[in-house]
């Protein structure tokens, strides 16, 4: 479970005496439950990509608390954080993220490098990942061989690789067609009925919000509604 | 294991996507090494060179014209001189055919030559006290004796060319060392966008950092064996051109030359990965 409570972030701009403080997020408070499917929306500058990279624990918080599971993110080191963010969380991209000289295999066992998984067992569980996003027979090629939606899938597939209880997705059909971004949402759906795993969206599509049970908008850093 | 395995993999993929880059790094690695190699040994012949011009600014000689059986007692005379040492040996026309170290030990030595060695430089005042001194207590006694007083040249002048060879090499060792900063800098770079995927699928800062580590010093260590098995290879010959003469190298000078090469590729890489755990992810993929 996430839970956020008065969560405040803030960016300097400038340096010096031409410095000012911009308020991204002021007083947050979200509580996302196991399972749930969420969608931030907002317009560009609202601040729901700073959101979603505090909630990715790739950004820190100024004030407020923040916590995955009962456990306080702001007091983990590094380290810790890192293997939260392995273990819990997986990452689904607007420009996929991928390793483009690395085959699809490799991208997609890439986080279980980082995790204890054995040695012999990584290629096995992202033959299964592949599998369950449709592309298995694509595990040999490299990413730039793969069509966009291709590709989304490899970014699925190694985001469930370490079948985490998170999935954050920043406009993940941003670079997609709608007839390819249906098939992503509509699998990204899948793993969160079937697998229980949360999946929280970030789009500013109304079609792509659609898909979820729950709609939060931010607006100027604020919730504006959180609609179930 | 896991991470030395990814560290090959990277380079691997950087030889693939950027084979220019890294054949001009793996060229500059090389060549730095080599030219070290060659500074390393230069340096230590000039060490040996100032040793022997300095002993020789200490050094007398005294000849007898027959075999006579000395001791080190015969010379305690020139103690108050500070003696370093003294080989008795059995010359011919300017050869020693076979010596021994006398001083200290209780040995003697059938010798028609004598070398003493002073501790510290002799001023003109001590040398010709010295010379006295010896031609007082040793001639008639070991039939006609010759005293060959130190070498009077000029050690500065005798190290000149020496000393401009190692500046040479200095030069060129900076002038490589500057350039393969600069490549390394661009391959750093170029791996960002790899180092932040990393961390999101759940690499810890120091596991990043561990993982470049690692490759450096993979393309380094490669780097210094290929440019060791150059020098034994071109030593004599093409490589000869640039040594100073008498430079040689032992297993363990190898040995020297590779741990100060991976130190200092160490110390390079540090600034970048400082860089890098300073910056925040988020930082790191905005500048993607």
């Amino acid at each position: 479970m996430i839970e956020i409570k008065d969560l405040c972030k803030s960016y300097k701009i400038g340096k010096g005496k031409n410095s000012s403080e911009t308020k991204a997020l002021e007083n947050i408070c979200l509580k996302i439950e196991d399972g749930e499917s969420v969608a931030i929306r907002g317009k560009s500058g609202a601040g729901k990509s700073t959101l979603l990279n505090i909630l990715g624990i790739l950004d820190s918080y100024d004030s407020g608390s923040f916590t995955i599971d009962g456990e306080e993110i702001k007091n983990l080191s590094d380290k810790k954080a890192a293997k939260m963010r392995n273990k819990k969380i997986g990452f689904v991209l607007q420009d996929f993220s991928l390793i483009d000289s690395k085959s699809v295999a490799m991208n997609v066992m890439l986080p279980l490098f980082f995790s204890d998984c054995e040695y012999k067992e990584m290629y096995k569980k992202a033959e299964n990942a592949l599998e369950l996003v449709g592309i298995k027979d694509q595990i040999k090629k490299k990413t730039y061989q793969l069509s966009g939606g291709q590709r989304q899938r490899v970014a699925i597939a190694r985001a469930i690789v370490t079948e985490p209880s998170i999935i954050l997705a920043d406009e993940p059909t941003g670079s997609l067609d709608s007839e390819t971004s249906s098939q992503i949402m509509d699998l990204l759906m899948e793993f969160n009925k079937t697998k229980n795993i949360t999946l929280i969206v970030v789009t500013h599509e109304d079609s792509v919000a659609d898909y979820c049970k729950r709609k939060v908008v931010i607006s100027d850093g604020k919730i504006k509604t959180d609609n179930t | 294991m896991r991470k030395i395995l990814m560290a090959v993999m990277r380079i691997k993929d950087d030889f693939v996507n950027q084979p220019m880059l890294m054949t001009l790094y793996c060229i500059g690695t090389i060549i730095c090494v080599t030219v070290f190699i060659v500074f390393f040994g230069s340096f230590n012949a000039l060490m040996d060179k100032y040793e022997d011009v300095s002993k020789a600014s200490r050094e007398y000689y005294v000849f007898f014209k027959d075999h006579y059986n000395v001791s080190s007692k015969d010379f305690s005379f020139l103690e108050k001189y500070g003696i370093q040492e003294i080989v008795a040996s059995d010359d011919l026309e300017g050869y020693a055919q076979s010596e021994l170290e006398i001083y200290n030990s209780k040995k003697s030595f059938n010798a028609n030559c004598v070398k003493i060695v002073f501790k510290e430089n002799i001023s003109a005042m001590e040398n010709s006290n010295i010379i006295q001194d010896i031609s007082q207590k040793m001639d008639g006694k070991y039939g006609d004796i010759y005293i060959s007083p130190p070498y009077g040249g000029s050690a500065t002048e005798d190290l000149s060319s020496y000393y401009r060879t190692l500046i040479n090499l200095i030069l060129i060792y900076v002038i490589c060392f500057i350039g393969c900063g600069y490549l390394f800098k661009y391959v750093f770079n170029t791996s960002k966008y790899e180092n932040t995927i990393y961390s999101l699928v759940g690499a810890s800062k120091g596991n990043v950092v561990k993982i470049m580590l690692i490759e450096s010093v993979i393309l380094c260590l490669s780097g210094c064996a290929v440019a060791i098995i150059l020098h034994l290879l071109f030593k004599d010959n093409i490589l000869s051109m640039i040594y100073l003469e008498d430079s040689t190298y032992s297993f363990l000078d190898y040995v020297y030359i590779v741990l100060f090469t991976f130190l200092l590729s160490i110390a390079t890489t540090i600034p970048f990965f400082i860089g890098y755990i300073r910056n925040p992810i988020l930082k790191t993929k905005r500048e993607l």
